[in-house]
């Protein structure tokens, strides 16, 4: 594509968005899928817009298209929050009275936003969905994603339970989850140095373990970098998560591990590993 | 409808809201520490709070349950609670009226941007059967209070201060601390000179009316302290220990404006953490991961081994409570 046509494309989309900003006009994928009758409304006007996109939301004949741009709609007005104070009740039960609806995209955009505000009767619903107590709500990864996001919220048994036994996506997000969990040092450590988990596992184990137990972390790390049968990306990636922390690389870029990282900086012949080694020794002289 | 172990504490609640002493049994409901907190989420929590608070509607409130209710109305964020606490407000018979309408007027302004419609029917209640907002529910009590048509209300009701404990010096020489900076200290030997004003937090508290304003007192005492006197320590010690690393609590600290110093630390609980709690009686609880449940809790330990919760958990004003602290305040006289 020529660039400078590009640069004109955008500068036409920035102009037009303004305008219609200014106007307090939908965008136009959201007008499209709302109908005709979107024309008239205007997001900068609360108390004509809220009731009029609530309700398209909660109308379950309006197809899943004009709901989820209803939704998308009511998102943008969350973003002026005095004036979406005195609508934020209603637009939260909005939200939970569709938790369970029949349609599992609509399900899943208002778990999202609940899990965001976390919801206490989204994460009971998630939880109790995950431990099999009701019918699934959502995909068992993206129940334990949403739920991972409230480190203060419930289903923390199952999430560790998850992450040993679940598909390799649940398991994946759950291993996510567990990085503001203490006690799943153990696992994680157990997850980060088995060879025969697969490589996307033990990279996000460990990387979840350096926020979980940073102590244990540091030796994950050494015993992995230490390995030099083990994968080069596995270690690249322990090496990076070190480097990440300058006072942990400082500590740990001393005696044997400190020569044993220049070493690999030099003559490793996987390139991200040798990339990490540097950023490693750049982070710990800082 | 799946019955969890909150449908259990609730019908506990109904029982004891039931009996002739009920007011009495529900106040220890409201104790951080009480068993029925632990493993809760912190949405668990703010039910059952929110649940044994709208019971005083109809037992009325003890004293020890209104200060509780006053702390949580200073300082809750959540709409649940918030509107329990405004339901049990028909309960109240002390304090000032006008302490009570300054509180809720500045509950609604806590939580506006966050209100949501709440139910208290059952301590289960579904969002479905919620027919009022929390800030709804705020207003009525304010109402209520406005136009009862009962003089002020009782005056002096305050829970009674609380007394000075004596500290066993194998738990304090049992307490291991490490500093933000990774160094190891000994509860003892921090108390040994001058005492220690110890603050409870953890880096992970979503109040800023509790961890953060617990932490930022801590500093700007132990900025007062060194013209004192009596130099005391100031001492945050983190709930959250095993999450709560050097790294983190130094960048806690620097985050809220504390300067740390030889007698400002920020620490976690190495060892003796247990016996620590017990013996101070920390109002704290847990869920899977982190804390699910505390208060503003403040402690001075002093030196010959005496110890007292501050009552006003961190609602000080540094100057006034650095002088009290040094051993020429009121409150020192008073309580000490």
């Amino acid at each position: 594509m020529d660039i400078e046509a590009y640069r004109r494309e955008c500068l036409a989309e920035i102009a037009q968005s303004k305008a219609r900003k200014r106007a307090g006009g939908l965008p136009s994928d959201v007008a499209a899928s709302l109908g005709p009758d979107s024309a008239s409304i205007d997001l900068t006007d609360y108390a004509e817009a809220m009731p009029v996109l609530l309700a398209r939301f909660a109308d379950e004949n309006a197809g899943t298209p004009a709901r989820l741009a209803a939704l998308k709609a009511l998102d943008a007005m969350t973003f002026n929050p005095s004036a979406f104070a005195g609508y934020r009740a209603d637009w939260l039960q909005a939200l939970r009275d569709a938790a369970l609806d029949k349609d599992v995209a609509i399900r899943t955009a208002v778990l999202e936003r609940l899990a965001l505000e976390k919801d206490e009767y989204a994460q009971g619903l998630l939880t109790e969905s995950l431990e099999k107590k009701r019918r699934a709500i959502v995909p068992t990864a993206k129940a334990v994603q949403l739920l991972g996001f409230d480190e203060h919220g419930p289903g923390r048994s199952v999430i560790r339970e998850m992450a040993e036994s679940g598909s390799s996506k649940v398991r994946e997000e759950a291993v996510r989850a567990l990085a503001s969990d203490p006690s799943a040092a153990d696992l994680l450590v157990r997850l980060a140095t088995d060879k025969t988990e697969s490589n996307a596992l033990r990279k996000l184990s460990t990387v979840s373990l350096k926020e979980a137990a940073p102590d244990q972390f540091e030796r994950v790390v050494r015993a992995l970098v230490g390995d030099a049968d083990d994968d080069d990306t596995v270690r690249a990636t322990a090496l990076s998560a070190a480097a990440h922390s300058a006072r942990l690389s400082k500590s740990m870029a001393t005696g044997d591990f400190a020569g044993l990282v220049d070493r690999i900086s030099v003559d490793s012949p996987s390139r991200s590993l040798k990339a990490s080694a540097r950023r490693f020794n750049k982070a710990a002289r800082i | 409808m799946v019955a969890t172990p909150l449908d259990a504490i609730g019908a506990e609640v109904d029982r004891r809201a039931r009996e002739p002493q009920g007011a009495g049994t529900l106040a220890e409901l409201l104790h951080e520490s009480h068993p029925f907190y632990a493993g809760l989420s912190a949405g668990e929590v703010d039910r059952m709070r929110a649940y044994v608070f709208a019971q005083f509607a109809r037992t009325g409130f003890t004293a020890e349950a209104e200060a509780i209710a006053r702390d949580e109305l200073a300082s809750s964020f959540s709409p649940r609670v918030l509107a329990g606490l405004a339901m049990g407000v028909a309960g109240l018979n002390g304090g000032s009226r006008d302490v009570w309408l300054g509180l809720l007027e500045a509950a609604r302004r806590r939580i506006s941007g966050r209100d949501e419609r709440v139910s208290l029917d059952t301590i289960s209640a579904q969002p479905c059967c919620a027919a009022q907002t929390a800030d709804q529910a705020l207003m009525a009590a304010l109402s209520a209070l406005q136009l009862a048509a009962a003089p002020e209300l009782r005056d002096s009701a305050d829970a009674a201060p609380p007394a000075p404990f004596t500290l066993d010096p194998n738990m304090l020489a049992g307490t291991s601390l490490e500093d933000q900076d990774g160094g190891i200290y000994r509860l003892d030997d921090l108390i040994r000179d001058s005492g220690a004003l110890i603050g409870f937090f953890y880096t992970r508290c979503m109040n800023p009316l509790k961890c953060a304003a617990t932490v930022r007192l801590l500093g700007q005492v132990s900025e007062l302290v060194s013209c004192e006197t009596r130099p005391f320590q100031t001492v945050g010690i983190s709930y959250d220990g095993p999450f709560d690393v050097p790294e983190r609590l130094l960048r806690f600290g620097q985050d809220h404006g504390f300067k740390f110093g030889a007698n400002a630390l920020l620490t976690r609980c190495r060892e003796g953490w247990e016996a620590l709690d017990r013996a101070i009686r920390l109002r704290v609880n847990y869920g899977g991961v982190t804390v699910n449940t505390h208060a503003a809790e403040l402690f001075f330990l002093d030196r010959d081994l005496t110890a007292i919760r501050l009552p006003n958990g961190n609602r000080y004003d540094p100057a006034v409570l650095t002088k009290e602290l040094s051993g020429v305040g009121a409150f020192s006289r008073k309580s000490r």
